[in-house]
């Protein structure tokens, strides 16, 4: 069995350097029968032995989303991603690096503002409405577990690809709008806001539901709202 | 069709703005009593007396903390019509506990119809009994008063259905139990109003004017380096707790700012000794800290009340938890104690599992965990080992082991159970109380505050002063911790990770005088050695953690000063505070508070002062921990001693 983990790191300070550069550290490894070591418990280790580095971090659980980077290509949770033995890591693809491994994810957040309602308080407690229990559970519950950690948007081909991040508001932020179309109190707007932000741009390649550390079925669910939108005559004609 | 939509209408929501940062850039020209050095308006360009350039902001509330309880203020005194910046340490929406406790347990008195008396009941036997009872009663009848249930469905979040369809706990007089997002809905609220937010932005200190009136906040820029003055007619300060000096569950942004803000300037603090434990993570995962703190492994979390309470086992996989719960009687609050206690039982016989060398761990047994019944209120860590086993490739064994680790600190300053406002006029706190009850506290506390410094900072015509000179002797010390290349130098991360093993060793979760003392004597060593030579080995003003952790060491430091002085003056033990030098209970010497403050030369006084009892007399809260402790055998029995 090899000792070490071996993390090649892509770094940049933009005030510094022209431009990224990788660096290659080896961290001993540090596993126990029932803790993996997670690539963000090596980036800790680095910071603190080798060299100082870059990174965002909060809950150190899944649950946070600040840790969300690109490994192996594939973006990723630093916090719930096991290390087995050489890996590559990257910023958040999409976003533009304030240093090393932490990117500015504003923009792409700008998208779940975007998706939100004004506060429009419901009458009273008491009309709170029942929703089958089930449903919560398997529906609800996962994207109300959203960390808006943006795996979804480094890997989404009309974000990425196609550049159309101004016209299309984004997987996640459609899980909102899923989420209130299905809530009982929508009048409907949600549907028609999902199909004024880029609703039928989506392709439905799945990328985002592979990804999801949350495992939200995101393409599931977008594809709900494209059959909401389908039988309330609000498909665009210009869409396939 | 689809033309017949346009993004414009959709997006008009969000335009009601713009009108925050308008009233604040007119508070400029009313400004009386501003410092000559510069024109005070809203993202206006200002040099210290020693040439440091700082941006300068100002709005009728400055709100500090972006956790569950700064969005909450920001978001009360935004509804209440004053202009409010929000500057928060770390991303806005996923700092704090706002990042940390995405679906949350909430808990509210709103179905209460007794003017608040019955929520603050419910409080006053929450975990430690002692809490501010008038503000219990503040709190409950805040709730009652904006029902924020039904506001957080309205925002689009949906509480947690049972079997049954309805929302858990809605029939219930005093308390709801259900997961929510509202923090995230909640800040999003705030970004799509236009609400000023300043986030990666770290307090230094408060500022006030030449009455003692607070006036602002002086602040960093994490991610740039910038420094920045944010100047109002009431400040709000909701820092959180600093339990990221312990073996925290929560956020490494709780350090404890706010709490040294008034510290330093000699404002006496109750309930430091308390910490608030559990065996948990917060859902959907867990964790398990390690000695060194960064080095978090991944685990598992435990729910204290719910159901799965007999899935505690001790280092011999024997299961110690099946006797004390099966009391078909016990309530919810007591299984919390109970939990904790039972647990400190087993440590006490030296049956804790060894984690990360203090023996104080548990095995959980999460041996066909997916079969447990879907009652009571977190159905989705029967999912944890599929979740993990999906997202990490990793099979889990039967038993995990377990630490538990401090969900918050407490510590609150003297103030008004009204307003929150505290000794210093025009400075709102909104620290941890001393509950389990949490997400009630500071729901009602930020309520209390967001809504008195809206309507008082409308009664102010002008902005309250500040002294260039202080934000210049602050911002130096900033910068200089930066630059600093002391000899025989001491990285601030090893500083930090000191102050932390001296925590650890103090106040683990059994405590003892000797280990306190060794806290206390190690704690002075560093503040007199150790603060001195910090160095920071990064030099970059770019995000830069070894500046951070150099520029919360301070308020680590005094935070934990604060806790080992007023530990060692409680001798008796109950859950969550554990002495094995004073296993028993002693109800009627613990019905006090400890008020802890520094003075001028560091020294430190802890006084006694009687509890506020309002709501539930305190010979009833007596006869309560009596009969509790006869009933449940809440101390560490005569046959562990």
């Amino acid at each position: 069995m090899r000792n070490s983990y071996i993390l090649h790191i892509e770094r940049y300070n933009p005030t510094i350097d022209s431009e990224p550069y990788m660096t290659t550290f080896k961290v001993p490894k540090k596993e126990s029968a029932t803790a993996p070591m997670t690539a963000l418990m090596a980036l800790h280790y680095i910071n603190r032995f080798l060299e100082p580095i870059a990174y965002e971090y909060n809950c150190r659980r899944g649950s946070c989303g600040c840790c969300a980077m690109m490994i192996d290509g594939m973006p990723q949770l630093a916090c719930y991603y096991k290390l087995t033995h050489e890996h590559t890591l990257k910023p958040l693809t999409g976003c533009s690096v304030v240093r090393d491994l932490v990117v500015n994810r504003k923009p792409m957040r700008d998208k779940f503002v975007l998706s939100s309602d004004t506060l429009n308080p419901i009458g009273s407690s008491s009309i709170l409405k029942p929703i089958s229990g089930e449903f919560w559970r398997d529906t609800i519950a996962p994207i109300n577990a959203c960390r808006e950690c943006l795996c979804c948007y480094a890997t989404c081909p009309v974000i990425q690809v196609h550049k159309k991040l101004d016209s299309f508001i984004g997987p996640g932020a459609f899980q909102q709008l899923y989420l209130r179309s299905i809530n009982g109190m929508d009048d409907g707007s949600s549907v028609e806001k999902a199909v004024v932000e880029g609703l039928f741009e989506c392709n439905q390649c799945g990328m985002c539901t592979l990804v999801c550390p949350a495992r939200i079925d995101c393409t599931r669910h977008i594809r709900t709202l494209m059959e909401m939108a389908v039988s309330a005559g609000l498909k665009p004609a210009s869409s396939k | 069709m689809g033309q017949e939509f346009s993004r414009r209408n959709f997006l008009k929501g969000g335009f009601a703005l713009g009108l925050g940062a308008a009233t604040a850039a007119a508070f400029g020209s009313l400004s009386g009593c501003s410092p000559k050095t510069e024109g005070a308006k809203a993202n206006s360009v200002a040099l210290t007396p020693s040439g440091i350039s700082y941006s300068l902001h100002s709005a009728d509330v400055i709100v500090v903390g972006g956790g569950m309880a700064g969005l909450n203020a920001t978001q009360q005194a935004s509804d209440a019509g004053a202009s409010v910046i929000l500057v928060d340490k770390g991303p806005v929406g996923h700092s704090g506990n706002s990042g940390v406790l995405w679906g949350q347990t909430y808990v509210t008195a709103e179905s209460t119809t007794d003017d608040g008396v019955s929520g603050a009941q419910f409080l006053a036997i929450d975990v430690m009994g002692i809490l501010d009872q008038d503000q219990a009663r503040e709190v409950s009848r805040a709730q009652i008063e904006a029902q924020p249930r039904r506001v957080i469905e309205g925002a689009g979040n949906m509480f947690q259905r049972g079997d049954d369809g309805q929302v858990l706990g809605l029939g219930q007089p005093t308390v709801t139990v259900t997961h929510n997002t509202l923090y995230k809905q909640q800040a999003q609220l705030l970004v799509k109003r236009g609400i000023p937010v300043f986030d990666n932005t770290m307090m230094l200190d408060i500022m006030l004017d030449d009455e003692g009136n607070a006036s602002g906040i002086i602040a960093i820029n994490l991610d740039d380096g910038s420094a920045h003055v944010f100047r109002g007619k009431k400040v709000i300060l909701c820092t959180g707790g600093y339990h990221w000096v312990s073996r925290s569950a929560g956020s490494p942004e709780s350090t404890g700012e706010g709490h040294l803000a008034l510290l330093k300037r000699g404002y006496a603090f109750k309930d430091m000794e308390f910490p608030q434990y559990d065996f948990s993570g917060i859902r959907p995962f867990g964790y398990r800290p390690d000695k060194e703190k960064d080095q978090v492994e991944i685990g598992v979390e435990l729910i204290a009340n719910g159901e799965i309470h007999h899935r505690m086992y001790n280092k011999d996989k024997q299961q110690f938890t099946k006797a004390f719960f099966s009391d078909p009687n016990l309530q919810s609050i007591v299984a919390f104690q109970g939990t904790l206690i039972t647990a400190a039982k087993e440590f006490f016989q030296g049956n804790g599992t060894p984690g990360d060398g203090s023996n104080n761990g548990i095995y959980f047994n999460i041996e066909n965990i997916e079969s447990e019944p879907n009652t009571q209120s977190y159905p989705t860590y029967k999912g944890v080992r599929k979740y993990v086993a999906r997202n990490m490739n990793y099979q889990w064994p039967d038993f995990l082991e377990n630490i538990p680790s401090e969900y918050s600190s407490c510590g609150v300053p003297k103030q008004d159970p009204k307003t929150c406002e505290s000794e210093i006029p025009g400075l709102y706190t909104v620290f941890v109380a001393l509950s389990a009850m949490s997400s009630m506290w500071n729901w009602g506390q930020s309520y209390l505050a967001g809504k008195d410094a809206a309507s008082k900072a409308k009664t102010l015509d002008y902005l309250p002063s500040y002294k260039p000179e202080e934000v210049d002797e602050i911002l130096s010390k900033a910068y200089g911790l930066l630059e600093a290349n002391p000899a025989d130098g001491i990285r601030s991360l090893e500083v930090y990770r000191s102050i932390q093993r001296a925590f650890y060793r103090g106040q683990d979760y059994m405590k003892n005088e000797d280990a306190m003392k060794e806290m206390l004597t190690e704690l002075e060593r560093i503040q007199k050695e150790d603060l001195p030579k910090m160095f920071c080995q990064d030099k970059s003003r770019n995000f830069n953690r070894d500046w951070k952790q150099a520029m919360e060491a301070e308020s680590m430091l005094i935070c934990s000063l604060a806790t080992v002085h007023a530990a060692l003056e409680r001798k008796e033990s109950r859950s969550p505070f554990f002495r094995t030098d004073y296993p028993k209970m002693d109800n009627k010497n613990y019905l006090c508070y400890l008020w802890t403050s520094m003075g001028k030369n560091g020294e430190w006084k802890v006084e006694k002062g009687d509890i506020v009892d309002s709501v539930l007399p305190r010979e009833e809260l007596l006869k309560i921990l009596d009969d509790t402790e006869d009933k449940y055998d809440i101390s560490i029995p005569n046959e562990y001693i």
